[in-house]
């Protein structure tokens, strides 16, 4: 067995590369006083923080970093929110889904296979379906365990390249800011299996795609997502 | 040998009934717990095998960034929802599963489960399936 002090040793040296890529990450949001996404060094947006939000809006790393330039520069956060999205990339307006899509494509009954909604095509071009799963993987996951009721946060995630591959798995990391406040920034991360089979059913999927999403969380140092962020 | 991971090819779960098997399946969660980036920190106390339930179990006890005492009991022979190991060795399927429970089941925001925690008479707050009565 591995000695105990050697895990706290190593969750220190976690949680110090874990700060200092947290700071990286909002240096290049653009923000100097933003709250850090590390888990580690918590004080983020949390349920208990906010009290009554008027809504909130998600933003890529690099929305993010402009609508805090045109903050800076003397905009009201509905000013510049509404900048951004006029001036969104030609690829997120494409793959921006009409409210159409945005509706379950099952009629209620939810199987492990069943698709939450259409699939999404990301910003490489994957196409990642969101099932509905069991209590440790998909759509009833999210929403069970992480408190992630709304599809369009999944969806706006998924109009971006990954943010990070590791083996078969996909990560798309994103923000919820506060429409009225843009300090209060709450870092959004989503989990996609690439493989097709799965080992516990031993089956492949019946539609011939990726398992897909996995799961969907906030990187907060609290342990819920607060009810604000499905708010867009 | 070494044998490259075939779906369709299910000798990969003889690995479970191995005597040893709980025992390796506990030192790959050490050892990925003290590897694995994961989304929430958390340090890991302890790691018993026990077989309450008629079957090995591990006792996976630790805590979260606020320093919150938890528990996750996991079955031995359950399989993680999603991914395969690299190859049908037990050290790669131990690998998959240790890497799943470090990953999703115990560097994740607990979420809405910090909320039904079943505590143990040492203060331990279990969540998931077949966590100790108290």
């Amino acid at each position: 067995m591995i000695p105990r002090s050697r895990h706290r040793s190593s969750l220190r040296s976690w949680q110090r590369i874990s700060s200092l890529i947290a700071c990286a990450v909002f240096l290049a949001a653009g923000s100097l006083t933003a709250t850090t996404p590390s888990a580690a060094s918590a004080p983020v947006a949390t349920p208990h923080a906010v009290a009554r939000p008027a809504g909130s809006v998600f933003l890529t790393a690099r929305d993010l970093r402009v609508v805090r330039r045109l903050h800076a520069s003397g905009m009201t956060p509905a000013a510049a929110l509404a900048s951004i999205r006029r001036h969104r990339s030609p690829a997120v307006k494409a793959s921006t889904r009409s409210t159409a899509s945005m509706v379950p494509t099952h009629s209620g009954a939810c199987s492990y296979w069943t698709l939450q909604w259409a699939p999404d095509i990301d910003g490489s071009g994957r196409r990642i379906p969101t099932r509905c799963g069991d209590t440790t993987f998909g759509w009833t996951k999210i929403v069970t365990k992480h408190g992630v009721t709304n599809m369009t946060l999944v969806q706006r995630l998924y109009q971006q390249q990954p943010t990070k591959i590791v083996g078969t798995q996909l990560e798309y990391d994103g923000f919820v800011v506060q429409s009225s406040d843009l300090s209060v920034v709450l870092p959004l991360r989503a989990v996609v299996e690439t493989t097709g089979f799965s080992l516990r059913r031993g089956e492949s999927s019946p539609d011939g795609m990726i398992l897909g999403t996995n799961t969907v969380y906030c990187l907060t140092g609290a342990t819920l997502c607060p009810v604000w962020i499905n708010l867009l | 040998m070494t044998t490259t991971f075939d779906p369709a090819d299910d000798t990969w779960r003889r690995v479970f009934v191995r005597d040893d098997w709980p025992d390796l399946l506990a030192t790959a969660v050490r050892r990925a717990a003290s590897s694995l980036q994961v989304a929430m920190p958390f340090e890991l106390d302890d790691i018993t095998v026990v077989r309450d339930l008629g079957e090995p179990l591990l006792d996976i006890r630790y805590r979260t960034v606020g320093g919150l005492a938890v528990g996750r009991r996991w079955r031995a022979s359950d399989v993680p929802p999603a991914g395969a190991p690299a190859t049908v060795t037990a050290l790669d399927v131990a690998q998959w599963v240790a890497s799943w429970i470090v990953l999703f089941e115990l560097g994740e925001p607990l979420g809405t489960y910090a909320d039904q925690l079943v505590s143990d008479a040492d203060g331990t707050g279990w969540w998931g399936t077949g966590y100790p009565v108290p």
